[in-house]
């Protein structure tokens, strides 16, 4: 799932090595738009519904955070 | 009343201060609230009522969510219930919070909107309809713009379920009423802040003289930097018809290091205060002007104002039925690029249009909105562009020269901004930009800078100022944490620091005779 | 349990040592920063009214205390031409009440005056937003508490600006001397005037000449203002001086609402007052010639008729001695002579 999460973060934000990151949000990397993006794909991708209250810095800051937050979401369906 | 005021630093708040620290800790909250009524009480009068009223809203509005969650709970556990009927029963359920925060949204907003903007609208229905209603005598609450925010803030969550609704009036009322907060926010959230009012702090001696720090620092800030140089831009602004174009660039410079200045200075005396209850209060600055692009510097400028538009704007829009719809259209048309570009672009719209109108009942803040907005789209319709011409030219985008260039384009961009903000209408503003490359004398030089009230001492005073700022700013990017740093150090070299900073503050400072207390720049909101 | 004490004492004992270098601070800081002579060389821009450091002791037999509306209404030498009266000028530039207040509690210690005047304007305009009849109630009600709050800050404001100088005079650190450092404050210098400041400028009132026409609503006195109209009641009272209130001809500045406000307190608390704005026609005073500003304030000619008129009053009401031929007055003969000059040379 990483690895897929990785691919499709490359997409949207293209030249940032976002491997081993842990403040993508804190550090300013992925700005509001760049979310927004990324959720629409994250949703296609995995088949889940991220909803505005998931998005918060702590589940964005790292591609690990994103994974958890997807299986977490992925279990309550 | 002001918190640079003698009123509130001699006599309000140790008075408070003292109380809270006297009672047992589990009334210190009460303290609290009754300070911030009193403090509310004091600037608003017979208006109390109305943010009184917000306040019941938003607690009876908790209240319901709460029992259609508990009720939905009961049903859903009830025996021999079916998957599909927990569905209906969680979309009824979900319906209905709906409706109470719309309820609640329109009912807040819509005293906003009549309150602050009423003889705005009124004004367009009289231009559009040529009649002649006269304007409305109206007063506007302390604080409504920045308590109205926060009120509605809470109900949302609690719909989200990020955070319980309050039983308690008395938390939710100190929560939107809070007086450090009151003036000029930061617009606090109820899940990070809510629990710290209402817990007794038992008395920290090195938190405490950290918030007088942070105090000291944010009352040289406005006092010292930030009136001396409004004295100069109101004098500019005033009559921006005689000056010649270097006079209305200074004018603007200056403007935008009077703005920074007094309104990042009162959140340092707000965080101050906050810190002397052990409270910690959200941070609304994050050095702004070291910003690489106009996008960056509204996550560093009045941080917690572009949060919320992002929360509760921007987040619940773009992610929508109806957007993920547009998206996905867009996709099939359009391709990648403007898929990603289009819907966002859409919602963002929404919030700098808001932003604008949030600032002010007037045109020229929704053109200031609206100015950041196009930058903004400017900035990422044209960024694959920018990649190749970059590129083409063989610059490294990570380079320190770039990086210089890019602080400075933010920089030149966000004083076009101020000057829209300042400039008494957009007319104003539009011929001091145009005098400021049209009508360049350099007078700056000749004797007509000092014919705005302004000693060149004065001047000299600013100029110091701004430069420590900058090193203050560039020392705190490199990540030194300066408070703590000098905390470790001697008691001779802390002192001199500490009491090199009072007497700045007591000599230099633009107060008393000959110095206007100017408000806060940002209260009137 | 020791060790905490032990901190607890140290914490305590170095917040008092820092109070006690800032206390130190604060006091040099005062000494270095007052101005050290009574002229506008040496920082001290209201130095006409203080310049009653430069009269004889116990010479003077009235006092006016107010802003503006005071030192340019009433000229002593005027006084003393007609009437032989000593009198002073306590005036500041947009003087507040309690600033006036510690002006004369200054007074009283080099003078023994026998009546003590406040100009009115002070109880209404020294700060805040003015309340307006227009208005509703809410909204009055509304500005009176800003005005309220406003007013305790400029108490505090004066007080510690009187217990600490250096609050007062601060702006003066871009132009201070080496004389600061070195010499001591002495105001004894003597000016002509008497607190009086003269313009000749005439701008002429063209407004409502009835500015006095009968309102039914009546402004109403700020607490902290009131408080110090007691107080400087108390203070005339202790040193055997007769407080009478005083309203300047001043068409912009007074009206029938002011008027009522102060009459009602003065009646209370049985102080003589006179309104002179009720005696223009009496006074012949000609709004086209006698104000400098359109009607804010009196010019000289204006300033003669009203101080004339105020004289009657004071020899009406009280026992005054008539000193001009005093020798020991000579020196106020002396003065008129170089005002009157002062005034040839304006023509």
């Amino acid at each position: 799932m990483e690895k897929k999460i990785l691919e499709i973060l490359s997409e949207v934000k293209p030249g940032v090595d976002f491997e081993g990151r842990t403040d993508l949000i804190d550090a300013g990397v992925l700005a509001s738009f760049d979310i927004i993006s990324l959720v629409s794909e994250l949703n296609d991708e995995f088949d889940v519904e991220i909803s505005v209250v998931d998005l918060v810095p702590e589940n964005f800051n790292s591609v690990e955070a994103m994974a958890k937050m997807i299986k977490r979401l992925e279990d309550e369906d | 009343m002001n918190f640079k005021e003698n009123i509130f630093l001699i006599a309000f708040l140790p008075i408070v201060l003292l109380l809270y620290y006297i009672l047992p800790k589990k009334a210190r909250w009460g303290v609290l609230l009754a300070s911030s009524l009193i403090f509310y009480i004091l600037s608003s009068g017979i208006f109390t009522f109305i943010m009184l009223g917000t306040s019941v809203t938003i607690y009876v509005a908790g209240l319901l969510m709460q029992k259609i969650n508990d009720n939905f709970k009961k049903q859903k556990s009830a025996e021999g219930i079916t998957k599909e009927e927990k569905k209906l029963l969680k979309k009824k359920a979900t319906n209905k919070k709906k409706l109470v925060v719309l309820a609640i949204v329109i009912i807040n907003f819509g005293l906003l909107l009549t309150l602050k903007y009423g003889n705005f609208f009124l004004g367009m229905v009289n231009s559009i309809f040529g009649t002649a209603i006269p304007p409305l005598s109206l007063i506007l609450p302390l604080g409504i713009s920045f308590y109205t925010l926060q009120a509605v803030s809470y109900v949302i969550d609690v719909y989200r379920g990020t955070c319980k609704a309050d039983k308690n009036f008395g938390r939710v009322l100190l929560f939107v009423c809070f007086f450090p907060q009151i003036i000029e926010g930061p617009i606090g959230r109820y899940d990070k802040l809510a629990g710290q009012l209402y817990e007794g702090h038992s008395f920290d001696y090195d938190k405490f003289m950290k918030g007088l720090q942070l105090m000291l620092w944010g009352l040289i800030k406005i006092m010292v930097i930030a009136d001396r140089a409004g004295i100069f831009v109101s004098n500019v602004f005033e009559k921006i018809y005689d000056a010649d174009g270097s006079i209305l660039l200074l004018g603007v410079l200056l403007y935008t290091i009077q703005l920074y200045a007094d309104f990042s200075g009162c959140m340092d005396l707000v965080k101050g205060i906050g810190q002397l209850f052990g409270i910690e209060m959200a941070d609304n600055f994050k050095r702004p002007f070291f910003s690489t692009s106009v996008n960056e510097f509204w996550r560093r400028w009045h941080i917690t104002l572009g949060a919320w538009l992002r929360d509760y704007i921007f987040y619940p829009i773009s992610l929508s039925k109806f957007f993920a719809n547009l998206s996905a259209k867009a996709k099939k048309n359009f391709g990648d690029f403007l898929a990603k570009f289009l819907p966002s672009a859409f919602a963002l719209f929404f919030v700098w249009f808001i932003n604008g109108l949030w600032h002010g009942a007037e045109v020229k803040y929704i053109v200031y909105g609206l100015y950041y907005y196009v930058v903004m789209m400017l900035g990422l319709l044209f960024e694959p562009l920018f990649v190749k011409i970059t590129n083409a030219l063989h610059i490294n985008r990570k380079s320190k020269p770039y990086f210089v260039f890019q602080v400075i384009r933010t920089f030149l961009l966000v004083n076009l901004g101020m000057l829209i903000f300042r400039a008494n209408t957009l007319a104003d503003a539009w011929y001091a930009l145009c005098a400021i490359f049209s009508k360049f004398n350099g007078d700056i030089f000749a004797t007509s800078i000092l014919s705005y009230k302004l000693h060149i001492y004065d001047f000299i005073v600013i100029a110091i100022g701004a430069v420590a700022l900058f090193i203050v700013g560039v020392l705190q990017e490199r990540g030194h944490h300066l408070r703590d740093e000098i905390a470790k150090r001697n008691i001779v070299i802390r002192w001199t620091i500490y009491f090199a900073a009072l007497f700045i503050l007591v000599i230099v400072g633009a107060y008393g005779e000959g110095y206007r207390v100017a408000d806060f720049l940002y209260a009137q909101f | 349990m020791e060790k905490s004490k032990k901190l607890i004492i140290q914490r305590i004992s170095k917040v008092i040592c820092f109070l006690l270098i800032f206390t130190a601070f604060l006091g040099i800081g005062s000494k270095i920063f007052i101005p050290k002579k009574n002229s506008t060389e040496y920082g001290n821009k209201n130095y006409y009214g203080n310049s009653y450091h430069g009269e004889r002791a116990n010479s003077i037999d009235v006092v006016v205390v107010g802003n503006s509306s005071a030192y340019k209404s009433f000229s002593p030498l005027e006084l003393w031409n007609k009437y032989g009266y000593t009198s002073f000028v306590c005036g500041a530039p947009a003087q507040k009440i309690q600033e006036g207040y510690y002006m004369l509690e200054d007074f009283f210690k080099e003078q023994k005056p026998k009546v003590v005047i406040y100009e009115t304007e002070g109880i209404f305009n020294s700060y805040g937003k003015k309340i307006k009849s227009s208005y509703s109630k809410a909204k009055q009600d509304l500005i009176f508490l800003s005005n309220e709050i406003d007013g305790i800050n400029a108490t505090l404001d004066v007080v510690t600006a009187n217990i600490c100088p250096l609050l007062k005079y601060h702006n003066r650190w871009s132009s201070l001397k080496v004389e600061d450092f070195t010499l001591e404050p002495d105001y004894s210098k003597h000016y002509v005037s008497k607190g009086y400041v003269l313009t000749n400028k005439i701008k002429p009132y063209r407004g409502n000449k009835n500015y006095m026409q009968p309102s039914d609503y009546t402004t109403p006195i700020q607490y902290t203002n009131l408080c110090y109209l007691n107080k400087m009641k108390e203070l005339c009272d202790k040193n055997g001086a007769e407080f009478v209130l005083m309203s300047s001809p001043l068409p912009r500045a007074w009206n029938d609402e002011r008027h009522k406000a102060v009459k009602t307190y003065a009646e209370k608390n049985n102080i003589k007052y006179l309104d002179t704005n009720l005696s223009i026609d009496e006074m012949k005073i000609d709004w086209s010639k006698d104000s400098c500003d359109k009607g804010y304030h009196l010019n000289v000619y204006g300033a003669k008729k009203n101080t004339s008129f105020v004289g009657k009053y004071l020899t009406d009401n009280f026992k005054l001695t008539d000193h001009r031929g005093d020798k020991a007055f000579s020196q106020w003969n002396k003065d008129y002579k170089s005002y009157s000059k002062k005034i040839k040379k304006l023509k």
